[in-house]
């Protein structure tokens, strides 16, 4: 796994830097939609703080998305998974960097931004313990969906707004269980048996994703 | 160099091969045996199928009749990571070499993604054997078509595998580069190894088994 993990995660960690401004789009897109909804909701204090767990999980369900097209699509445009797949190394744990190489890219930059988001939308700093561990959960399955429904619409021309339609309807049960994880609690009671719903959402996506994005990463590319 | 060491001994058959690709037949009934240090070039029109024989031989496409065997054995019966140890696939371009990256950021990526023992020193002596040294730390944004095509046949070398599957290997490449390539076959060749290469001009190249392909068409 090693000879794997490493060689992806430096050269997405490389390309990610070198493209300078892009690889900061996510989290300011996330920091952008937290902000916008902080302001137009007129800044009452306990309209936005009832709002906050929405807005944060809706914000971070966009944002992850928009990483997937330069991890995927375009190692698969420019003909590099065409060479993975002509090399001794496994489809499976390629697939699983790459997912990992997302949530890093993506998931773990947005929880640091929660120390942004978080004061701007009345969220008490007792509370981000549990806000934190919801939406580790929470990006972690979305770059697990993400990678899978990358690698389903690889040669799509858009597939932008595919990826849109066919993840957000499959993250919606982990997004019902953070959101309410977050507002039980925000309003004091015990958030626990939430979290740990949220937990056995994500321990099978583990092997599943990689295991179903790897099929159809061949399918696709051993097609065209 | 050590002279005609022999590191490879496995033999490729095309075995009645028939290629259909949209519905088109692009070839049929080509067979063929190329035992250890056999070198073959595949001739044809465009579009006569020289392209898909390679991805065809390397097991990205199956066959629409006939079989391939390497070292005696149906390749779409081995496995997959098995195989891909045994050979080398050289792609008609060079798109897939990341251009923010250096040169030796991209072969150190491939380097390890193989299992190359001592990444580090196999990648300088590929960039070296290809005459790429002295832009080993350039990113490959500014490289050449020529050094580019250079770039990607040090990675081919890097993997040390028995088979080659060249697509295009001379396009963009100077007469010294060109050259190095023609070298770099013999030796391999002597070594054991096979290759499949498919160019408009015959290598210059003693030993060399033409195949036409497309001629019924």
């Amino acid at each position: 796994m090693r000879h794997v993990l490493i060689p992806h995660l430096a050269r997405s960690l490389r390309l990610h830097l070198r493209r300078g401004p892009e690889a900061l789009v996510t989290v300011f897109f996330f920091v952008m939609i937290a902000a916008l909804f902080a302001l137009s909701l007129g800044g009452g204090q306990d309209i936005v703080a009832r709002a906050a767990p929405g807005i944060i999980w809706t914000a971070a369900a966009l944002a992850a998305l928009l990483a997937l097209e330069s991890l995927y699509h375009r190692d698969y445009d420019d003909g590099t998974f065409d060479l993975v797949l002509m090399s001794p190394v496994s489809v499976f744990a390629v697939v699983a960097a790459k997912m990992l190489c997302h949530w890093l890219l993506t998931g773990l930059l947005l929880l640091a931004a929660l120390l942004v988001v978080a004061p701007m939308l009345f969220i008490p700093f007792a509370q981000l313990g549990v806000l934190i561990l919801s939406l580790f959960c929470g990006t972690l399955y979305l770059s697990l969906l993400g990678g899978f429904g990358a690698c389903l619409t690889l040669g799509s021309r858009k597939p932008g707004i595919l990826l849109v339609l066919l993840i957000l309807p499959l993250f919606l049960p982990m997004l019902l269980l953070g959101v309410l994880a977050v507002g039980a609690s925000l309003a004091g009671m015990a958030a626990k048996a939430y979290v740990l719903l949220q937990f056995a959402l994500l321990l099978p996506a583990l092997p599943l994703a990689p295991y179903a994005a790897s099929v159809c990463l061949t399918m696709n590319v051993r097609s065209s | 160099m050590p002279a005609a060491k022999r590191l490879f001994s496995k033999t490729l058959t095309l075995s009645d091969i028939t290629c259909r690709r949209g519905g088109r037949v692009l070839f049929q009934n080509v067979s063929l045996t190329v035992p250890p240090g056999g070198i073959v070039h595949l001739t044809g029109r465009n579009g006569a199928g020289k392209s898909s024989l390679l991805r065809l031989i390397a097991g990205a496409l199956p066959t629409a009749a006939g079989r391939v065997l390497w070292d005696g054995a149906d390749i779409s019966e081995m496995d997959r990571e098995d195989y891909a140890q045994d050979y080398a696939f050289l792609p008609p371009d060079d798109r897939d070499l990341k251009l923010l990256e250096t040169a030796r950021e991209n072969l150190l990526f491939w380097a390890m993604l193989w299992k190359i023992k001592t990444p580090d020193a196999a990648v300088n002596a590929a960039l070296a054997d290809m005459g790429l040294a002295p832009l080993a730390d350039v990113p490959v944004r500014v490289f050449s078509a020529g050094q580019k095509r250079r770039l990607s046949l040090a990675r081919l070398r890097m993997k040390q595998s028995a088979l080659w599957l060249l697509d295009e290997p001379f396009n963009a490449l100077d007469s010294h580069a060109a050259d190095l390539l023609a070298d770099a076959l013999r030796a391999h060749a002597a070594a054991g190894g096979i290759v499949v290469l498919a160019a408009h001009q015959a290598p210059a190249l003693a030993g060399v088994t033409a195949l036409p392909l497309g001629a019924a068409a």
